[in-house]
């Protein structure tokens, strides 16, 4: 059918575009997100956002650093007006989303996502040695966090007013989407697939914990006096509360809160060197059918009906096994340890969007019910019959997503040895590579491998941004 | 697939009719719309602010009557938009200059000189192909005497259902023989507007 | 606030003399104050003082200062064009009008020093933002 034409087509792009990025093909993984584009017209980053995140993700990961700003510049304007799109939309790409259904609509970025667009693109320009840059990047990162927390704490909860309201003031369809949503049968089929939203694994509040922690340790790096460190000390707590097992995280945390202090001298301070990686395959979702009962209202009457309906639903997909480490000459190891869980980020986000996403999909099978009802009304069988097979080829969920993101991120910090000369090791303890650590206070090594067949990418970055980066592949 | 193409006439019809043309706005009368990202009204204003108060405050008149010579530090852009922040200290640096108090050396920079030429010019020293009668001595550049540096912050917040945007323009003019900074400023710019999206 | 007017007036003649040839251009009469009639209606002009700041160096800046009271709540811009001796603009660090919100009964006191020491006079133009 028609709707589930462009549906179709992002799957095959997703599917082409995972086989080579899995294998460590990035020039193809590259192609496969590629799209033409007439030279004298601007893109449609709205359109192409999908396409614009893998594409900056692999403009970077190959070392063209202002390809990959290009791009991701593009998606971020492409999510601009997205970020806090409510549930009833005025605009006609919104009405129509309702009617036909989820994936037919431009691809809506998660605030999640949105926060990881900034945070990349400040590693491209640290990599590029542009550390103005590369700080307003980092800024934007931090201010999409505060924003999204702001958005889940209120404008959730006044979206649900809305609703309420929009059925309370007579209008007939918000009325059916509110006593469905409400009924009981409805919430307890909603329960045995998915659980309780409240026993999911999420954080306390919305947070990345990767790009809160590599604002933390920038702002370390760049400090121009107590301000500065007062910030990092902020985020890097942050960080560490969200995952307080973690040595590591404590670790940065408090070298923070020592320089904000002054208890910890900086110019006692040997050079740091970071190490963070990036490791597997981000969440993909998944489609997750379930036939619901609804209230309809033919007249005055109310007349339970069951409907299918489609729901995101996030799925694990794997990571290498274990950690990583940096050996320096005298034998001495730091194991990376884990700081930041992709499943878990999203979850967070999900459980928070869940009910605008349940709401969206009641409202969209209500006017596919409705719509049945009516062409059987006018047109006899049909009628009815071309609208059911419409409403089955559009009863789908939105299942893209970014997938160029690592399934969790981990993290480690040694003293720089005075020769500079540090061993990457492999999942394995096998010696992956050589490290040349260039003289300058603060060194982040960033590794980004999302298969164990796939090569590990390695960029030693100066978090100062003074420097240009060095790009490695390892093994070689 | 009907809704989709009414959507998208409807879309083009809204969009020819509204094309702006292309205009010349007159800095000197400009009462255009104001936007959340920082503009050139917004520099204008802090470095007027900063400028008067140099003047008036005595910091950049020199006892003996010469002009000061002044560098440009560091003026780090502490904001979420990608900010060139010579388009602050360029209209600091004409002002001043226009004021008979104070000449900026382009000999000297954080970076380098900011104009190469300076040194360039003297490696034509020794060379047989230039009249050397012309060509500059040893010893002539000047060093500063003050130098100026800052920082452009930005703060957001949540205000009711708008978003509140401040950004800080602070600058310091340092005495560079005494390592005190003999004038500083603050100009804060304040703008409230809508919280739909992002500020930059 | 009039005394030392004139007295930095008289230093400023002596000043003068050493340095600029003499003229025997007359003076355009130029208003120190105009007012749009917008800003009439909502504000008052209460106060305009000039005076002349005497710098380390020995020379010295015309200042204006000048206050205004709102009889409704209203937004204000206003700038100053310096002109020297010769009725010559004297160029300001930026073109541009700037803008106050006046609250009703609340005084507000705006001051604006001259780029040069060459300015003599000044043109203070109050008008409402669109």
């Amino acid at each position: 059918m028609l709707s589930g034409c462009s549906t179709a087509q992002h799957r095959d792009q997703l599917a082409l575009f995972n086989s080579a990025y899995a294998a460590g093909d990035y020039d193809s993984a590259l192609k496969a997100v590629s799209f033409s584009q007439p030279e004298n017209k601007p893109v449609d980053s709205g359109a192409h956002l999908l396409e614009l995140l893998h594409q900056g993700e692999m403009y970077r990961l190959t070392d063209r650093n202002s390809e990959s700003v290009k791009a991701y510049d593009l998606a971020e304007d492409g999510m601009k007006n997205l970020d806090t799109a409510g549930l009833f939309e005025n605009t006609v790409e919104g009405l129509m989303a309702v009617m036909v259904n989820d994936s037919e609509r431009d691809y809506k970025a998660l605030m999640s996502e949105a926060v990881l667009v900034n945070t990349y693109k400040a590693l491209a320009f640290l990599a590029e040695g542009n550390n103005d840059y590369a700080r307003v990047e980092f800024n934007r990162a931090n201010d999409r966090t505060r924003r999204a927390v702001e958005f889940f704490r209120k404008e959730i909860a006044e979206q649900q007013a809305v609703l309420k309201s929009e059925a309370q003031s007579g209008n007939r369809k918000a009325s059916m989407v509110q006593s469905s949503l409400g009924s009981r049968e409805f919430q307890s089929a909603v329960h045995n697939r998915y659980g309780s939203s409240s026993t999911w694994s999420v954080f306390p509040e919305f947070i990345v914990p990767a790009s809160t922690w590599l604002h933390g340790i920038y702002f370390l790096a760049n400090a121009e006096g107590g301000a500065d460190y007062e910030r990092a000390a902020t985020s890097l707590k942050r960080v560490a509360e969200m995952s307080p097992q973690s040595a590591a995280l404590r670790a940065d945390a408090d070298l923070a809160t020592g320089l904000a202090s002054g208890t910890q001298n900086l110019a006692a301070l040997p050079s740091q060197v970071w190490v963070v990686y990036e490791n597997g395959l981000g969440p993909v979702l998944r489609e997750s059918r379930l036939d619901v009962p609804l209230i309809l209202l033919h007249g005055n009457q109310q007349v339970p009906a069951y409907f299918g309906i489609a729901l995101p639903e996030y799925a694990e997909r794997p990571a290498i096994p274990g950690s990583i480490g940096v050996s320096n000459a005298s034998g001495q190891v730091a194991t990376t340890e884990r700081i930041s869980d992709m499943g878990k980020v999203f979850r967070t986000e999900m459980k928070e969007r869940f009910p605008g996403v349940l709401a969206r999909a009641v409202t969209s099978a209500i006017g596919k019910a409705v719509l049945q009802k009516e062409a059987a009304d006018q047109f006899g069988p049909i009628g009815q019959l071309f609208a059911t097979v419409l409403t089955v080829a559009t009863t789908q969920a939105d299942l893209r997503s970014w997938q160029a993101l690592p399934n969790h991120w981990q993290a480690a910090r040694i003293d720089r040895p005075d020769d500079g000369h540090l061993t990457l090791l492999g999942h394995r303890g096998e010696v992956l590579g050589n490290l040349d650590v260039p003289q300058q206070p603060f060194t982040l090594v960033y590794v980004k491998r999302p298969t164990a067949q796939a090569p590990a990418t390695v960029i030693i970055m100066d978090l100062q941004g003074k420097t240009n980066a060095t790009f490695a592949r390892f093994p070689e | 697939m009907l809704i989709r193409a009414l959507a998208i006439s409807v879309g083009i019809a809204v969009l020819a009719g509204c094309a702006a043309p292309t205009r010349y706005i007159d800095p000197a009368a400009d009462d255009g719309p104001v936007a959340m990202t920082m503009d050139y009204r917004d520099f204008e204003k802090a470095a007027t602010d900063a400028v008067e108060d140099m003047l008036s405050s005595g910091a950049v008149n020199n006892p003996d009557g010469s002009r000061y010579i002044m560098v440009v530090s560091r003026i780090t852009n502490d904001t979420m938009q990608r900010i060139d922040t010579d388009q602050l200290t360029k209209k600091i640096r004409v002002s001043l200059l226009r004021s008979g108090k104070v000449v900026t050396t382009t000999a000297v920079g954080l970076n380098g000189a900011e104009d190469e030429m300076n040194m360039k010019a003297r490696e034509l020293r020794d060379s047989e192909e230039f009249d050397q009668s012309a060509v500059q001595r040893k010893g002539t550049l000047q060093a500063p005497d003050l130098s100026l540096s800052g920082k452009i912050l930005q703060r957001n917040h949540k205000v009711g259902k708008e978003q509140q945007v401040e950004y800080y323009i602070q600058l310091s003019l340092t005495e560079l023989a005494s390592g005190l900074a003999i004038w500083e400023g603050e100009t804060p710019i304040i703008k409230r507007g809508s919280d739909k999206s992002v500020t930059w | 606030m009039k005394s030392l007017f004139l007295a930095s007036l008289l230093v400023l003649g002596l000043v003068g003399c050493a340095s600029q040839p003499e003229t025997n251009t007359t003076m355009i009469d130029r208003q120190e104050l105009r007012v749009d009639p917008e800003v009439v209606y909502a504000a008052d002009v209460t106060e305009l003082f000039k005076s002349r700041l005497t710098l380390p160096d020995g020379s010295s800046l015309l200042q204006v200062q000048f206050a205004v009271e709102a009889r409704s709540d209203t937004e204000l811009a206003w700038k100053v064009t310096w002109f020297d001796d010769l009725g010559r603009v004297v160029k300001g660090v930026g073109e541009s009008y700037r803008q106050a919100t006046l609250l009703t009964g609340q005084p507000r006191y705006f001051k604006a020093t001259a780029p040069h020491s060459r300015a003599t006079s000044f043109q203070l133009h109050l008008r409402e933002p669109k």
